[in-house]
């Protein structure tokens, strides 16, 4: 290519009027030797070819997925799924281990209250046996008072 | 007055049963019994089987706790009991409800209240081969507790019958 076109092809990209097409013939095209371009230019240009030449490796996408993958697998312990398992398990056995010991004293705490009440059952029915026991010595007293009553009042009327 | 109905009835709580009983502490040959409070407040866990169990818990609720002194050989039995009333009688606050003095045996019921409510009733038996005093406080209804031997003697009857069925 002339050093005029690319000369006008330049001046047209300063002024960013360039199609794709004609940049990319501009940064191919260039060279250090094509006077009266202004070394900067031409440097700007090369490095820009440089810049759209360099591409992605063919297994980048394989590479950076498996990176993700290892990344996934690092996550905190207390997420992962043996951690969440043990610590139900042990909250559990917490749970039942609570659980027996509350029972087991609740077991002893009402052997214990059964025991006194067997002694408190048993001193009421004491009572409350001499209590009608001691009812009917003063039913019988009345009957019999009754009874002496009724012979004298007939024994009166006899009379 | 608060204060003074506090102090008073923590006396009361202090009176001569209590130091009848005390008295009795170091005595082997008598048998003491004591329901505490705290084992009172035990009973509601318990279910009541039968009915007379159901009864006897319902007197229980109301009650404090119990005190008992037992012997089962008493050297001299009617003496105990003399000194038991006299050692009650010094305590002003005691009332005899019922009282059966018999040949071979000898029961006295005793109450202390406060205004219509029964606080304590109190029985002494001596008898030839037994000597006891027992002591129920807290909230006493003596039909209730009346009541209790009746229940007591129904479920024995329900006994016999169940058995009058197995001959048949």
């Amino acid at each position: 290519m002339e050093w005029k076109q690319i000369k006008q092809l330049s001046d047209k990209y300063w002024k960013a009027d360039t199609t794709i097409e004609e940049e990319k013939q501009l940064r191919k095209n260039i060279t250090s030797s094509n006077d009266p371009l202004d070394p900067q230019e031409v440097e700007y240009f090369k490095t820009l070819e440089q810049f759209s030449s360099v591409k992605l490796d063919d297994n980048f996408d394989d590479q950076f997925f498996k990176n993700i993958e290892s990344e996934r697998q690092t996550i905190p312990f207390f997420h992962q799924k043996w951690f969440q398992l043990a610590a139900s398990v042990v909250l559990l056995i917490g749970m039942a281990g609570g659980f027996h010991t509350y029972k087991t004293k609740q077991l002893a705490r009402q052997q214990e209250a059964r025991a006194a009440f067997e002694i408190a059952k048993s001193a009421l029915f004491m009572v409350s046996d001499k209590m009608n026991q001691g009812n009917q010595y003063t039913i019988d007293g009345l009957k019999k008072f009754e009874e002496t009553h009724q012979k004298i009042k007939t024994q009166n009327f006899n009379n | 007055m608060i204060a003074v109905a506090g102090s008073f009835s923590s006396m009361a709580q202090d009176n001569a049963i209590s130091k009848y009983f005390t008295s009795f502490s170091a005595d082997t040959s008598f048998t003491k019994v004591t329901v505490t409070s705290k084992m009172f407040s035990l009973f509601t866990e318990i279910e009541g089987e039968d009915e007379a169990e159901k009864e006897v818990l319902e007197a229980l609720s109301k009650l404090k706790g119990i005190k008992a002194l037992i012997n089962e050989d008493p050297k001299d039995s009617k003496a105990l009991y003399a000194n038991a009333i006299k050692s009650i009688d010094k305590d002003k606050s005691y009332e005899v409800l019922m009282s059966v003095e018999g040949s071979d045996e000898n029961i006295k019921f005793m109450v202390r209240d406060q205004g219509s409510v029964i606080n304590e009733l109190l029985m002494i038996v001596s008898g030839d081969d037994e000597f006891l005093i027992m002591s129920l406080f807290g909230e006493i209804d003596l039909k209730q507790i009346a009541k209790l031997s009746r229940v007591m003697k129904m479920k024995g009857m329900d006994h016999l019958k169940a058995l009058d069925n197995d001959n048949d």
